[in-house]
C-alpha cells in the first residue's frame, strides 16, 4: 500500500533556460571564468580613490608585463594599483576558492546542507587565536605576516584537530557525532572568545572588526604565502572528486563502491580544514560564501563533484571579489557584512524558487 | 561472463560477547538466486554484513570466486560484488541518472570520470531496469519502489557478478515487490549473476527464489528449495505460527 | 520490453593487495604540512620588529642635526610607541588621524598643512572641510596614498588600528604613534608634533598656557576638601566610569577630586552596588552631551542613596575639552575643576557645557 508519503510526487518545474545549463556545464565554466576577469578588472579600476583606467591598463602593462610605457601617472597611482588593489583583488578570490571548495567539501562529507567551512569549529578557533593575539604586547612580523595570522592559523587548525579526535572518527557512524562535537567545541571556543574580548580594552575593536572580515590589509607577501597553500589545498580537494560522489549516499554506500572511506574523509578533512584556517588567518571570518556558493551551482547542476567543485571555486572567486569591491567603495565596510546582506536573501529566494527536492 | 560464486565456510560473529552467528556453510554458485529468511535477529543482516567486509567475523572465511574477501583490493572487490541496503538516504537533490551514474564509481578514473564505456554501462542498466521514464526525475520526488528501483539500476551499473540484498522489498507496495523479485531473478537467469538475498517476506520469497536458506538464532536451518525449506512443522519452530500451505502450480508456498 | 542480456566490461584479476580493515593510518601529511609550511616561512625570512614599549611619555630629545640613522634626514623622532620615525624632509602635507592632533596642528597654525583628517574630527570648524581618510571601521589607505603626505600622525593604544599603522609604514609612510596616558603625556604629545611640523616655539607656548591653567586650578583647588567625584562616561546598557589609573581618573585627582573607579583597570563599568558602596559626592556628567541630564540622573531608581543625588551635586560638562589629549585640555581641566567645585576661583573656558542641560 502506498502511504501518502510514498507517492510519487509531481515534478516540480524548473524553467527551460535552468535545465539546459544543467546539460552545459562547460558554457556555465567559461561564464563563471568570463565573470572572473570582469571583477578582476573592475575590482583593480575601481576603489574609493579614482584612478583612471588608461593609467590603470598602462601601469600594469608597465608593471606586469615589462612594457615600456612613458610614465604619466603619478606614483601614487601605481602604489594604490599595484600595493593595494591588485593583492586585494588577488587575495578575495583566493578566498573565494577556498571558502566555496571548503564549504563544498564540508557539505558533502558530512552529508548536510546546512554545512559551511566553519562547521568544525574552525571559527571559533581562528577569532580565539586571533584575539589572543591581538592581546599579547609582542609585535612579530615575519614576511608580512603578524602574530595574528599566525595564531589565527593555528588557532583554526588546533580546533580541527580537537573535533576530529574528541568525536573519534574512527568509527563508521559517526557524522552526527563529529556535527554535535564540531558545535559543541566550537561554542566552547567562543566562549573563550567572549572572555578574551571582555578582558580585551583597548584592543576589542580590532577584534570585533576582525571577526567581521576585511581584505584591506592585504599585501604581496601575504599572496605569496597564502595563495601556495591554498592552491595546494584546493588541489587535493579538487582530486577525491570521485570520492565525494561516491560519499553521496553515505559511508557504507562508498565502502560497498570500493572507496577507502577513512583515507578519503582524511585527505577532505584535512585539505578542507588547511584552506580554511589559511582563509581565515588572512581575512578574518566572511560568512555565507563556503554556505551559499555551492548550494547555488549545485542547484544548477546537481550533485556531481567533478561539476560542482571546479564551478563553485569559479563562482566563489566571482563572488567575493565582488563583494569585496562593493565593500570598499563606499567606505571599508566590512566584507563579511556584505555577504550576508546579499547571500542571505538570495538564498532564500532560490530555496523557495526552485524547491527541487529539498526537504529541510 | 558467468556470476561470481560465493563461498562461506564455517562462518562466526560475535557482537561483543554474544555470538551471533555460528557454523555458517555455505555455498552459491554462479547463477544462482538464493532467499535468505528467518525471524527477526537471525543474523540475516549479519551474515550479509559478513560477505560485504563491513563486519569482521570471529571464524570462519568468506570466498568470493575462490579469494577470501579481505584480500581483495578495494576497486576491484566493488567492481564484482554490489550492495543494495533496505533503504537509501539521498544526502542532496539528485536525479535519477545521477544515481545509477554512481554505480560506475569502482570503474571510472579517478580523475577523468565516466568515459564512453561507463555511459553505455548507465544507460543500458537504466533500460534493463525499466526506469527509463524516470531517468530525469528528481531521487527524492520518487515513490519508494521506484527510488528502490532506481538503486537497483545503480547496482547493476556497477556490473557487478554477485548481488547482495538486504531487505530490498520492505516498505514497497506489491507491484514494486514483484518488479524488483522479478528482476532479481532474471538478472539470475538471464545475465547470470549470483544473487543473495535477505527477505523479510517468506510468501514472496518463495514464489521467486529457486532456493531458500532459513536461519534461526545464527545457525544455518535449511537449505534448498522452497518445497524442502518451508514445511508446516519449520515454519512453526521458527517463526512461531501455523501456517496454511498452499499449491500453487509453480510451487508450494505458505500463505 | 527489457534489452538483451547486459555485458559487464570485463574486471582485472584479483590483486594481491592486503585490504585490512583495521588500518591505523598515522595522521594525513596534511596535519604535518601546515606546520611545515609555517616553518618554510619562518626560515626563509624573519624580520622581527622591536617589542612596542609600553606607551610612555617620555619626552624624545630633540635633534635638529643629521643622525647616523640617515645622514639626508631632517628629522628623527621617537613616538610614543618607542619607534623611531625618520623624515626626510620638512612636513607640508600632513595627516591626521585623531581629532586632537588636528586641533594641534589648527593651534600651532599649522592648518595649512593639513591635507586629511577622520570623520569624527569636528574641532576647528575649518577642520570638517578636510577629506576624510578614516571612519570608524579603520584608515581608507587608499585615500591617504592619494593624497601623498610625508606625515601621518596616528593615535596610539588602538586608536588608528595597529595594523593600519603597519600597513602605512610598508608602504612607506613616515608614522608617528602619539598615545597620552594622563595629562603629563599630552604635554608631550604637543612638544613632539610641534617638533615634528618645524612648530617648536609655538607649541612651547601652548604648553606653557596649559601650563599655567594647570597652576591655576591647582591653586584654586588646594585648600578645598576633595569631594568623592563619579565621572559618567555612559549609563546604558551598563554604568560606564573611569577605570583606576586611567586618563579621567588622572584629571578628576588634577582637578581636585577622587575618582570613584571601576574595578580593574581593563574594565570601564561598574555596578550600581559598587558605585553607592563608593558613594560618590559629586557625579560629573561626562555623557552629557548625548542627554544625559542632571533632573534624569536624579530620577533612576535605586540612585537616591548616592550622597551626590540627595544633595543634588550632579552637574554636566563638556567631555570632549576634558577629555581629548589636545591643546584645550588645560580648559577641560579647568571645567572639571569647576563642575566639582563650582565656587573655585578658575576662570570659566569657553565652551564649559554650562550650556548642556541649559533648559533647567
Amino acid at each position: 500500500m502506498n502511504a501518502g508519503v510514498a507517492a510519487t510526487r509531481p515534478a516540480v518545474a524548473r524553467p527551460a533556460w535552468l535545465e539546459s545549463m544543467r546539460h552545459r556545464p562547460l558554457v556555465l565554466g567559461l561564464a563563471g571564468l568570463g565573470l572572473v576577469g570582469i571583477v578582476f578588472v573592475a575590482g583593480i579600476t575601481l576603489g574609493n580613490v579614482p584612478v583612471a583606467v588608461s593609467d590603470t591598463i598602462a601601469i600594469l602593462a608597465h608593471r606586469l608585463l615589462g612594457w615600456p610605457v612613458e610614465v604619466t601617472w603619478a606614483a601614487s597611482a601605481e602604489t594604490i594599483v599595484m600595493e593595494l588593489r591588485l593583492p586585494r583583488v588577488l587575495m578575495a578570490m583566493t578566498v573565494g576558492v577556498a571558502l566555496a571548495l571548503a564549504g563544498a567539501t564540508f557539505q558533502g562529507l558530512l552529508r548536510n546542507p546546512l554545512a559551511d567551512p566553519y562547521v568544525l569549529g574552525t571559527a571559533s578557533g581562528a577569532a580565539l587565536g586571533a584575539a589572543i593575539a591581538l592581546m599579547l604586547p609582542i609585535q612579530v612580523a615575519l614576511l608580512g605576516f603578524g602574530l595574528l595570522h599566525l595564531f589565527a592559523f593555528g588557532g583554526a587548525l588546533a580546533a580541527v584537530a580537537v573535533v576530529y579526535r574528541l568525536s573519534r572518527l574512527g568509527a563508521l557512524n559517526s557524522l552526527t557525532s563529529v556535527l554535535l562535537t564540531g558545535y559543541a567545541v566550537g561554542s566552547l571556543l567562543a566562549a573563550g572568545l567572549a572572555m578574551t574580548m571582555y578582558l580585551a580594552g583597548s584592543n576589542l575593536r580590532q577584534i570585533f572588526f576582525y571577526l567581521l572580515g576585511s581584505f584591506s590589509l592585504a599585501s604581496w607577501p601575504q599572496v605569496a604565502i597564502g595563495v601556495p597553500i591554498i592552491a595546494l589545498g584546493c588541489a587535493v580537494i579538487l582530486s577525491r572528486a570521485r570520492s565525494l560522489n561516491g560519499l553521496l549516499l553515505g559511508e557504507e554506500t562508498a565502502a560497498h563502491l570500493g572507496i577507502d572511506v577513512r583515507r578519503e574523509r582524511l585527505l577532505l578533512l584535512g585539505a578542507a580544514s588547511l584552506v580554511t584556517a589559511a582563509a581565515v588567518a588572512m581575512s578574518g571570518l566572511i560568512g555565507f560564501v563556503g554556505l551559499v556558493v555551492p548550494h547555488l551551482v549545485r542547484l544548477v547542476v546537481g550533485p556531481n563533484a567533478r561539476l560542482l567543485l571546479p564551478l563553485a571555486a569559479i563562482y566563489g572567486a566571482a563572488f567575493l571579489a565582488l563583494a569585496d569591491l562593493a565593500a570598499r567603495m563606499p567606505g571599508e565596510l566590512p566584507v563579511g557584512v556584505v555577504t550576508a546582506v546579499v547571500g542571505a536573501p538570495f538564498f532564500l529566494y532560490l530555496l523557495r524558487r526552485f524547491r527541487a527536492g529539498y526537504e529541510l | 561472463m558467468s556470476g561470481s560464486e560465493l563461498e562461506i565456510r564455517g562462518l562466526a560473529l560475535d557482537y561483543g560477547a554474544r555470538r551471533v552467528l555460528d557454523a555458517i556453510d555455505l555455498r552459491l554458485r554462479g547463477g544462482e538466486m538464493v532467499a535468505l529468511l528467518g525471524p527477526n535477529g537471525a543474523g540475516k543482516s549479519s551474515l550479509l554484513r559478513c560477505v560485504t567486509g563491513a563486519a569482521r567475523p570471529a571464524a570462519g572465511t568468506v570466498l568470493v570466486d575462490g579469494v577470501p574477501v579481505d584480500e581483495f583490493e578495494r576497486g576491484t572487490l566493488a567492481r564484482r560484488m554490489a550492495v543494495v541496503p533496505g533503504q537509501t538516504v539521498v544526502g542532496f537533490p539528485m536525479r535519477v541518472e545521477e544515481l545509477v551514474a554512481l554505480g560506475r564509481v569502482p570503474h571510472e578514473h579517478p580523475l577523468l570520470g565516466p568515459r564512453g564505456a561507463d555511459r553505455a554501462a548507465i544507460g543500458a542498466a537504466i533500460e534493463r531496469v525499466g526506469i527509463g521514464h524516470l531517468r530525469a526525475r528528481e531521487v527524492r520526488e520518487l515513490s519508494l519502489g521506484e527510488r528502490q528501483l532506481a538503486v537497483l539500476a545503480m547496482a547493476v551499473a556497477q556490473g557487478a557478478r554477485l548481488l547482495l540484498l538486504d531487505e530490498p522489498t520492505v516498505h514497497l507496495d506489491l507491484r514494486h515487490q514483484v518488479a524488483v523479485m522479478e528482476l532479481l531473478r532474471d538478472l539470475s537467469v538471464r545475465d547470470g549473476v549470483t544473487v543473495l538475498a535477505v527477505l523479510h517476506d517468506v510468501t514472496l520469497a518463495s514464489h521467486f527464489a529457486p532456493r531458500l536458506v532459513l536461519l534461526d538464532g545464527g545457525r544455518l536451518i535449511a537449505d534448498g528449495p522452497p518445497a524442502e525449506v518451508l514445511t508446516a512443522e519449520r515454519i512453526r519452530d521458527v517463526y512461531g505460527v501455523d501456517p496454511a500451505l498452499v499449491m500453487t502450480p509453480t510451487s508450494r508456498v505458505p500463505a | 520490453m527489457r534489452p538483451d542480456r547486459f555485458e559487464a566490461p570485463s574486471d582485472a584479476s584479483v590483486k594481491g593487495f592486503s585490504r585490512a580493515r583495521t588500518t591505523h593510518r598515522t595522521q594525513s601529511a596534511r596535519a604535518a604540512l601546515a606546520p611545515a609550511a609555517l616553518f618554510l616561512a619562518l626560515v626563509t625570512g624573519c624580520q622581527l620588529q622591536p617589542p612596542a614599549a609600553t606607551p610612555s611619555p617620555r619626552a624624545p630629545e630633540p635633534t635638529p642635526l643629521p643622525t647616523a640613522a640617515s645622514p639626508a634626514a631632517w628629522l628623527t623622532l621617537t613616538d610614543d610607541e618607542g619607534t623611531t620615525v625618520t623624515l626626510a624632509e620638512e612636513p607640508e602635507r600632513v595627516i591626521s588621524l585623531t581629532p586632537a592632533t588636528t586641533e594641534l596642528l589648527f593651534a600651532l597654525d599649522q592648518g595649512g598643512k593639513l591635507v586629511g583628517r577622520t570623520d569624527f574630527d569636528d574641532y576647528p570648524p575649518d577642520a570638517t572641510e578636510l577629506p576624510a581618510v578614516a571612519t570608524f571601521t579603520g584608515v581608507l589607505i587608499e585615500k591617504v596614498i592619494d593624497l601623498e603626505p610625508d606625515l601621518v600622525i596616528a593615535g596610539g593604544n588602538n586608536f588608528t588600528a595597529a595594523g593600519d599603522v603597519a600597513r602605512l609604514r610598508e608602504l612607506g609612510l613616515p608614522v608617528l604613534v602619539v598615545y597620552a596616558a594622563d595629562l603629563a603625556g599630552v604635554l608631550d604629545d604637543i612638544l613632539l608634533v610641534g617638533r615634528a611640523v618645524d612648530a617648536e616655539a609655538e607649541a612651547g607656548q601652548i604648553v606653557g598656557q596649559i601650563d599655567d591653567r594647570i597652576a591655576e586650578v591647582g591653586a584654586a583647588i588646594e585648600r578645598l576638601e576633595h569631594p568623592r567625584v563619579f565621572y559618567e562616561l555612559g549609563f546604558e546598557p551598563e554604568i560606564y566610569g573611569p577605570a583606576p589609573g586611567s586618563f579621567v581618573a588622572d584629571m578628576v585627582v588634577l582637578a581636585g577630586g577622587e575618582p570613584v573607579t571601576t574595578s580593574d583597570p581593563v574594565v570601564f563599568s561598574i555596578s550600581l552596588e559598587q558605585l553607592v558602596s563608593q558613594d560618590p559626592q559629586v557625579i560629573v556628567l561626562g555623557d552629557a552631551a548625548y542627554g544625559t541630564c542632571p533632573e534624569a540622573v536624579a530620577q533612576r531608581p535605586g540612585w537616591d542613596s548616592i550622597t551626590a543625588v540627595a544633595e543634588g551635586h550632579i552637574r554636566p560638562v563638556n567631555d570632549i575639552i576634558v577629555t581629548r589629549p589636545g591643546p584645550r585640555i588645560g580648559e577641560g581641566l579647568a571645567a572639571l575643576a569647576l563642575a566639582i567645585h563650582p565656587g573655585a576661583q578658575i576662570d570659566p573656558p569657553d565652551d564649559a557645557g554650562g550650556e548642556l542641560c541649559a533648559g533647567e
